[in-house]
């Protein structure tokens, strides 16, 4: 039997995932896609809880990652536009090479 | 009531021709600016003598009101409403707004942009003179004050304090300008919460921001709160008043800004902050005024007499009437310090009269500044001859600023000093002094400008504009006006001023 | 007669003329229509005062007389509130003989000096300007005699200080004209200060401004202390200022810089009289104190000897007439201060020198007319010998020298010398020393006053200008003024009881005032003091004579040691301006130095450090800022890990205890 547990270990590995890909990667468009990840095992903890704290007839669980998922289109296509633009000034998407708010 | 309407209409129309500009203005185009500007001004204006004509000092306490709510679970509405004391500065407001407009025809720069801000201003400082709100109140005090950053520092001058060895930027001053107003401006929001948090303590069904309803609350029922409030709003609101020693941005920030600017600032933001002292602090905690006024006072002759003495020793036209405007807001204190009406109808109409006045100066100032492309004194000279009209506008308005009789200044001083005797003498003749001091450096900045042997260097031309003539003039005519017939202020605003009066005495 | 209500428009249609021509000033340019506009509402404003006059005059005579005639208008009107008295200001006029006299004296003497400043203003550039300060001024002048209580007089009173500030810096390219002008106005004001003061503990203590309700109250009860002399001496204070008395008597010399018709109107016959009008108009409150009394007789009697010192040893004619006005000013306050006996004589003395005082620098102006290249025209170095060349102007400066020297007959002789006798008839502490300074006095004004006469007219000196006599414009004026100067002070024959119809004209108008304040009448001729005041006019005019009638003699005198040092100390004006000037360096700008020093570096400075001192932490911990977002979020990461392993170990709940 699947329980909330497996769910719940899913959605850890797959953030843990996520957060060493963000906190590692230095290609953009790779930490952009391990925000993705971290997104996902919310959404993935969302969905298990309300369906196993408040039945299949309650859908108020799932309304939130359809808003996460509709968000995380938008942030997508905002944070390409970014990486897009940085390479056409600078000719790379390595972020390190990003850091003109450098105080 | 119906007359509401007139209220909102007063308030709104700079915003409106704000959105009109920012909407529709063609960039590039200043005629399309300045034409939606002036008629706003224009319709500012007329509004702003019916509501004041139309108030009845007679009538109930306040007039003219609009109510909606706005976010009553916060108790938070949309209240205006005018009585005797804020009739005065609408007025005030309404005159000066259409001064400042006409003035600014002189932008030649992103004229677009400019008229925005300064309509913002305008509507802000308009918003907290007619609104019963507290926290209406902070939200046009940001948008009257937020803006002026921008104004001072886009379209400012740099200048030149006497005792400063560096030029003064205009950046400079305007950092300094919004910061000091921000702080005021902390200070009184955190005051207005504590007011609003113990509002049920003092008496209260609910928690409100609503000034007609606080008015209501026995606040000096809660032990020490009056005593605690009072000078921290009192500072807060003197911050922005040019309360000495919080005074210091006021003359780099009146010096730096825009002609029109300077106006705005010194005839009607300063006044903000003396109308915030009478309004919230002395009305809302008339325990601690009676406590801490008398301590102010002192202060207020500081202020009235070191006003003075910097004003002696700049060279800077604009900064001298910057500390000009720092010592005749002493007055104002004082007359509020004495707490008899002879004092407060004093100040009030010190406010008012410092509007007029202070404003003339700028003006003049400002155009002198523009045609002869300096504003050191000492580089001046001889100019009555070239520029007679502005020779004879700025002696008149230096002449009301000394306190000639016939002109409001004289008044305002009056009696406010009236008032002082009968509250403390020594304050009164230390007062009195700084008249003499008043005369001398008004003189000698008039000398030292237009008097003198002709300088062949400088060949400017005098104002021929009419958007330039015509405000000086009006201008002039409501200092004679008002000083020749002050009956007309002093009976609106006595009974307002009386009942405040009362409410400090414990009377009412 | 109903027609003096319309007395309030004495002071009104000078303003007519006032505004008139500044607001037709385009039209008036360059043209003599604005002089003809001053003189026209000027002269209508004079036959109403006559009427105004005359109407009072009647009035006294009959036994209807019911005290002065008032006229208020609503001002000002706060309630009574909590205790504190209500304000209720009032302006408005008041017609009684002192007011009267004096309103007619002003009027009349002004047409004179504005038809007489035709010819002396002709070709000026500022034509119109000139003349309609000179109405603001009169208008002003007016409404300080007119009003009836102390608010509009000090109204007036600043407004005429105004007038004089623009007229003196009438020609304002002079950078001397424009620093006279602001010495003189801020001078004044330091008195206008004591003034004010007086005014407002007068409010508080009696509840009025009004003159009339004032004099009616008991005072002495209701002034206790030192208030009683306390309040007559503050308002004093403005009278020292306006009519130039020691020590505040420093910017009337310097004013000369205005045009002369000016110097004669507003320096001479007018505005610096208003001071001792003042007095007399608040007499009700120094004759309850002797204290203030005895104050303002021996200001009034250093003045005029201070004042007489200094003219003597002047050269610039018009200074010299400068100070004998100061001078003759100060035996008008001594006339009032010496106690009710000389109230009368000191408002004589008032109305008498107006004449001849404006005849003088009249004159004098008309015979610097042809040395008005010079750089100084008014220097008698340049003159000389002019009595050939200009006979109206020498007749006419004549006769007013004879005035104001006190020659028998003349007007000077019964007013002022009327003056000093009343000092040695009062009774007042120190009278004898008052009277014979006063009489010492006498001797120096007859003495400086054929020297500058002798020094202008005689001698043998030619000439170098092509000099000529004024044209008649300017020469009417003097004429009329000059019969004044005679026949002015035969209206005032009572002291001397000579039976002539008129002898005791000035008394019995001021009959009011005579009964008000006890005035004692003596019935007897006083050969004495007549002959006294003749002996002291001969004896100055021989020593002028000797020493100036054929020029300068005995110049050497002046090395003398004994002489030298007073010489120096006159001619350095006793040092005041540099006693001013220091008190302005002090308390002026030297404090001003320090406050605007305390301005930049404690105020201003301590907010620059608050904001340095932000600036340079943020300068230091910026360093953390890498610009790495994934550093930042492996921060954020390890934050929240500790925070989540803090809360997990029930850490948040042992801290919770503290609070």
């Amino acid at each position: 039997m699947i329980g909330i547990f497996h769910y719940l270990a899913l959605s850890a590995v797959l953030f843990c995932i996520g957060l060493y890909g963000v906190l590692t990667r230095r290609n953009g468009i790779a930490v952009l896609m391990s925000i993705e990840l971290m997104f996902n095992a919310a959404n993935i903890n969302f969905v298990a809880f309300s369906y196993y704290f408040k039945g299949i007839h309650f859908i108020s669980g799932e309304v939130f990652p359809l808003f996460v998922i509709a968000v995380a289109a938008s942030e997508a296509a905002v944070g390409l536009a970014i990486i897009l633009s940085l390479y056409r000034n600078k000719k790379t998407v390595n972020v390190d090479e990003a850091n003109q708010l450098r105080g | 009531m119906d007359r509401a309407i007139f209220l909102n209409a007063f308030l709104f129309s700079p915003l409106a021709a704000a959105l009109l500009i920012l909407l529709f203005c063609p960039k590039g185009n200043p005629v399309f600016a300045r034409t939606a500007a002036l008629l706003s001004g224009i319709f500012g204006f007329v509004l702003s003598i019916y509501i004041f004509t139309h108030y009845d000092p007679g009538g109930s306490q306040f007039q003219f009101q609009a109510n909606a709510n706005w976010l009553p679970a916060l108790g938070i509405g949309y209240h205006i409403g005018i009585d005797g004391i804020s009739a005065v500065m609408v007025l005030l407001t309404g005159i000066l707004n259409l001064a400042a407009i006409l003035t600014s025809f002189a932008i030649k720069d992103r004229v677009k942009e400019y008229f925005i801000f300064l309509l913002l201003v305008e509507a802000g400082v308009a918003g907290c003179f007619v609104t019963l709100d507290l926290f209406f109140f902070i939200v046009f005090y940001e948008l009257a004050s937020i803006p002026m950053y921008f104004l001072i520092g886009m379209w400012g001058s740099d200048g030149q304090q006497a005792s400063r060895k560096w030029v003064t930027k205009k950046e400079f001053s305007a950092l300094k300008l919004i910061l000091y107003l921000q702080l005021g401006g902390a200070f009184i929001l955190v005051s207005f919460f504590v007011l609003y948090f113990f509002s049920v303590k003092a008496g209260l069904p609910h928690r409100t921001f609503d000034f007609v309803e606080l008015l209501h609350a026995h606040f000096s029922r809660i032990p020490e709160l009056p005593k605690i409030l009072f000078p921290v709003l009192f500072i807060a609101f003197g911050i922005e008043a040019g309360l000495v020693p919080f005074h210091t941005w006021l003359p780099d920030g009146h010096s730096a800004a825009p002609t029109a600017v300077s106006m705005l600032l010194a005839g009607v933001l300063l006044k903000m902050g003396a109308y915030g002292i009478i309004r919230f602090a002395c009305e809302l905690l008339p325990s601690g005024a009676k406590l801490w006024l008398p301590l102010f006072a002192v202060i207020a002759v500081i202020n009235i007499l070191y006003g003075a003495y910097c004003a002696l020793k700049q060279y800077d036209i604009k900064y001298i009437i910057a500390y000009s405007s720092v010592s005749h807001m002493g007055i104002v204190f004082l007359g509020l310090a004495t707490q008899n009406i002879m004092g407060w109808t004093g100040a009030l109409f010190q406010m008012f009269s410092h509007g007029i006045i202070t404003a003339l100066l700028f003006m003049i100032a400002g155009t002198i500044y523009e045609k002869t492309h300096t504003r050191n004194i000492l580089k001046l000279g001889g100019l009555a001859a070239k520029m007679p009209f502005l020779a004879v506008t700025f002696v008149l308005g230096g002449l009301a600023s000394l306190g000639l009789p016939g002109m409001s200044g004289f008044v305002a001083e009056f009696l406010t000093f009236m008032g002082t005797f009968g509250f403390e003498r020594i304050l009164m003749i230390l007062g009195l002094l700084g008249l003499i001091l008043t005369a001398l450096y008004i003189l000698l900045a008039v000398r030292k400008i237009f008097f003198g042997a002709d300088n062949p260097s400088l060949n400017p031309e005098d104002a021929h504009a009419w958007w330039e003539k015509i405000p000086a003039a009006a201008l002039i005519a409501c200092t004679l006006l008002f000083g020749i017939v002050p009956g007309v202020i002093t009976s609106i605003s006595q009974n307002s001023l009386i009942s405040v009066i009362h409410l400090m005495k414990g009377i009412g | 007669m109903d027609w003096i209500k319309f007395a309030y428009l004495i002071p009104l249609l000078p303003l007519a003329a006032f505004l008139l021509i500044v607001f037709g000033f385009r039209f008036f340019k360059g043209s003599r229509i604005s002089s003809y506009v001053s003189i026209l509402f000027n002269t209508a404003s004079f036959v109403l005062s006559c009427f105004v006059f005359l109407k009072i005059l009647n009035l006294e005579h009959t036994d209807s007389y019911s005290g002065p005639i008032q006229f208020s208008l609503s001002w000002i009107h706060l309630h009574s509130v909590s205790g504190i008295i209500p304000l209720h200001l009032q302006i408005g006029i008041l017609l009684d003989p002192l007011s009267a006299i004096m309103a007619l004296m002003v009027t009349f003497v002004s047409t004179l000096i504005m038809i007489y400043s035709i010819g002396y203003m002709e070709g000026d550039p500022g034509f119109s300007t000139f003349f309609s300060y000179m109405s603001l001024f009169v208008m002003a002048m007016l409404t300080l005699t007119l009003s009836n209580n102390f608010l509009l007089t000090f109204a007036g009173w600043e407004l005429v200080g105004l007038c004089s500030y623009l007229l003196i810096g009438f020609w304002y390219k002079k950078p001397s004209a424009a620093k006279a002008a602001i010495k003189a106005f801020v001078v004044t004001r330091t008195g206008d200060v004591g003034f004010l003061i007086g005014m407002i503990i007068l409010y508080w203590k009696t509840g009025t401004f009004n003159f009339i309700q004032i004099s009616h109250l008991n005072l002495p009860a209701l002034l206790s202390g030192w208030l009683l002399w306390g309040i007559p001496l503050l308002i004093f204070c403005g009278a020292v200022g306006k009519s130039a008395q020691f020590p505040l008597h420093v910017w009337l010399p310097d004013a000369m810089e205005g045009p002369t018709p000016v110097s004669a109107l507003i320096h001479a016959a007018t505005m610096v009289a208003a001071g001792v009008y003042l007095v007399a108009r608040t007499y009700f409150l120094f004759v309850i104190s002797p204290t203030a009394l005895l104050v303002v007789a021996w200001i009034g009697v250093f003045t005029a000897f201070m004042a007489a010192t200094m003219a003597l040893v002047q050269w610039d004619i018009k200074r010299v007439l400068a100070y004998s006005t100061i001078s003759q000013l100060g035996y008008m306050m001594l006339g009032l201060g010496v106690g009710p006996i000389g109230f009368v004589f000191a408002i004589f003395l008032l109305l008498t020198h107006a004449f001849f005082k404006a005849l003088l620098f009249l004159g004098a102006g008309s015979v610097s007319h042809p040395f008005h290249e010079e750089e100084n025209p008014f220097d008698m170095h340049h003159y000389g010998g002019l009595k050939k060349k200009m006979p109206h102007t020498y007749w006419t400066f004549l006769f007013a020298t004879l005035a104001i020297t006190g020659c028998p007959l003349f007007a000077g002789f019964f007013s002022k010398d009327a003056v000093i006798d009343s000092a040695f008839q009062s009774r007042i502490l120190t009278h004898n020393l008052l009277w014979g300074l006063a009489l010492f006095t006498a001797f120096l004004t007859s003495a400086y006053m054929f020297r500058m006469f002798f020094l202008t007219f005689h001698g043998t000196k030619e000439p170098e200008h092509q000099v000529h006599e004024s044209p008649w414009v300017m020469i009417l004026p003097l004429m009329i003024l000059a019969v004044f100067s005679l026949i002015g002070g035969w209206f005032g024959f009572s002291w001397y009881r000579l039976h002539l119809p008129w002898h005791d004209w000035i008394e019995r108008f001021m009959n009011p005032y005579v009964q008000l304040y006890h005035i004692p009448v003596s019935h007897t001729i006083d050969w004495m003091g007549m002959g006294l005041g003749t002996f002291v006019f001969l004896a100055g005019f021989f020593t002028a004579w000797v020493l100036y009638s054929k020029g300068l003699r005995f110049a050497s005198a002046l090395e003398n040691p004994i002489i030298k040092p007073f010489h120096q100390l006159f001619v350095q004006k006793w040092y005041m301006d540099e006693f001013w000037g220091l008190i302005l360096s002090l308390f002026g700008f030297g404090l001003s130095s320090i406050a605007s020093w305390i301005d930049t570096n404690l105020f201003d400075g301590t907010v620059r450090g608050i904001g340095m001192g932000t600036g340079g932490i943020g300068l230091k911990i910026r360093s953390i800022q890498t610009g790495f977002v994934q550093q930042y979020a492996f921060i954020i990461y390890l934050a929240v890990l500790i925070l989540i392993i803090f809360v997990v170990s029930g850490g948040y709940l042992w801290t919770a205890r503290f609070f």
